[in-house]
């Protein structure tokens, strides 16, 4: 974890994993609760920001682990 | 049908014989395939050493139930921070100091023998209902594709799983979920459209419009029986963080090739996740509900295989059936595997080095022992199949990740914090699930637990001697040193080798 927060763009990568984390954890649950929206007509809003939530992580790490990484 | 089921297992025991043929007889061979592990195996053997009868059955099947709040159970950014933020360092420990299991990296990080027994045996002990699951899966999918007894597919499953890992070892685990891994994802993917053609099934929307009058709340939050409301929507997503605490996930990264296997199997694993989970939402929210009304509780555990039976050719049910028990087979292997390296290295062997012939000999036990338990765990059944994953199987395996994270990533973490937390965290989760309810305050069951964990460990830690300076180094600086190193001198090594192509 030392590699990556010991430079900027680790730093970015940490931050915008910590906000998505707690997003999902402590506000996603509230968030969904007696929606009856459906994106296209037929994906629940649980399932569309479960997809959000990880098209944001494979982003994220398919970058930063391919640019910046130390380890890369 | 059974017949060919019958040939499947013969085939896969004959497949781990040629394995433990090709292997070095070394516990390191039969315990970590010689971490040689490239990414596309790794890849398969992950996926679907967590994909298992759970992922056919149960995962649908508690969405039919409950509807699509059980999603957020099953996401897999848990696997990006296991690769990226602790992969490198458990890899590491693997390749300089020869660890072979991460309950043996924790017990010298924190240099206690009795906290990595303790780690070793409750990780063991939670691999039970997950086993179970996989002999639950097989005997209620076989019952409802052929009608035989339930106990009859619960058996075979044992007797199968038994054989391969005795036989065959991690590498012929390994061959055996590529194989598998193929199987199932072709099962459970192409035969959705399958039948939804055959049912008429033609737009989503049009499906999803029916369904909800069929069953008010079938996609939408808390669900059609009011399951999934804050509280317990909150453990759920924690419980789905934490599955990178999975001692069957977590011991990839130590038979790895590489870090470079690592980094792909996140991106890997995010990406296939997406198309792998949304089939499972269909299967259980859109298809099932409206073709296979009117199921209740764990009777819903085998919608999907009723479903197929239905609409598709009798080869085609049979064909689920095989992938199921692939599934089944591929997860319980991995996880027998697992759990004779708990048993021989973290539990027997905790105390002083044993020979490879012992480590092996102390495995195969270990393994004898889960899978028994887990049968009768089978035929007990508590609960249904996608809530033994959910609320006992992941919560227990959950109550080692504070110890685990902190041991890796904290240097200030000590052997008292860990245990304390550890053993609080456990006997809560325990007595709160199966004794005294409301010790878990309402919320699902990881959470209390979890959280009182989380505070023991880093409040006993700080109240307590940090380990020597030797082995903070060892298990820090020498070894983020190491990787920055060996990470370095081979992308140099990479960069250099067109270069010298071109001169020649």
């Amino acid at each position: 974890m030392r590699e990556i927060t010991g430079h900027r763009p680790g730093r970015i990568f940490c931050l915008v994993l910590a906000i998505s984390i707690i997003w999902w954890i402590f506000i996603v649950p509230f968030v969904v609760q007696n929606s009856n929206y459906l994106f296209l007509g037929w994906m629940p809003l649980v399932i569309l920001l479960w997809n959000i939530q990880t098209i944001i992580w494979l982003v994220a790490c398919a970058i930063y682990t391919s640019k910046y990484w130390p380890y890369r | 049908m059974l017949i060919a089921i019958f040939i499947l297992g013969i085939c896969l025991v004959l497949i781990s014989a040629y394995g433990y043929k090709l292997s070095s007889k070394s516990a390191v061979d039969y315990m970590m395939a010689g971490r040689s592990i490239g990414t596309f195996v790794l890849f398969f053997y992950v996926y679907f050493a967590i994909s298992s009868t759970w992922t056919f059955y149960g995962f649908p099947g508690t969405m039919y139930n409950t509807g699509p709040g059980f999603h957020m159970f099953f996401i897999f950014i848990s696997f990006a921070f296991l690769y990226i933020f602790l992969g490198p360092r458990l890899w590491a420990a693997g390749k300089m100091y020869g660890l072979l299991s991460p309950v043996q990296y924790l017990g010298e990080r924190y240099e206690s023998k009795s906290l990595q027994l303790l780690l070793g045996l409750c990780l063991f002990g939670f691999l039970f209902p997950y086993l179970g699951i996989q002999a639950i899966g097989v005997g209620a999918g076989l019952s409802a594709a052929t009608g035989v007894p339930y106990w009859v597919g619960a058996v075979y499953m044992a007797v199968l799983m038994i054989l391969i890992v005795l036989i065959g070892g991690t590498r012929a685990v390994a061959w055996v979920n590529v194989l598998l891994g193929l199987l199932f994802s072709f099962c459970f993917i192409v035969f959705l459209f399958w039948v939804a053609s055959n049912a008429g099934i033609t737009s989503l929307s049009e499906a999803a419009r029916k369904v909800v009058e069929m069953k008010p709340g079938q996609l939408s939050v808390p669900g059609p029986i009011n399951k999934w409301d804050p509280k317990n929507l909150f453990g759920l997503a924690v419980a789905g963080i934490t599955v990178f605490g999975w001692p069957h996930v977590i011991i990839g990264t130590m038979q790895a090739k590489s870090i470079t296997v690592m980094r792909k199997m996140t991106v890997g694993m995010l990406a296939f996740s997406l198309i792998f989970c949304g089939v499972a939402a269909v299967w259980g929210l859109h298809v099932t509900p409206l073709l296979v009304p009117g199921l209740k509780g764990s009777a819903a555990d085998a919608v999907v295989q009723i479903a197929i039976s239905k609409y598709l050719p009798a080869w085609a049910s049979a064909m689920t059936v095989l992938a199921v028990v692939a599934a089944a087979v591929s997860t319980a292997a991995t996880q027998l595997v697992v759990s004779g390296i708990l048993a021989s290295r973290d539990i027997v062997g905790y105390k002083s080095a044993a020979s490879d012939k012992q480590l092996i000999s102390w495995s195969r036990i270990g393994m004898v022992v889960a899978v028994i338990v887990s049968l009768w765990l089978a035929f007990v059944r508590p609960t249904e199949l996608g809530l033994m994953l959910s609320n006992i199987a992941s919560p227990g395996f959950a109550m080692w990740v504070p110890a685990l994270v902190g041991g890796i990533l904290w240097p200030r973490g000590t052997k008292q914090g860990a245990a304390a937390g550890t053993l609080v965290g456990v006997a809560w989760l325990i007595i709160g699930n199966f004794f005294y309810k409301p010790i878990l305050l309402g919320f699902h069951p990881i959470t209390i637990p979890l959280i009182v964990n989380v505070f023991l460990y880093i409040v006993v830690s700080l109240a307590t001697s940090p380990v020597s300076l030797d082995t903070r180094k060892k298990f820090f600086d020498d070894m983020d040193a190491w990787l920055l190193k060996t990470q370095t001198e081979q992308r140099e090594e990479i960069k250099e080798a067109p270069a010298v192509n071109v001169a020649n």
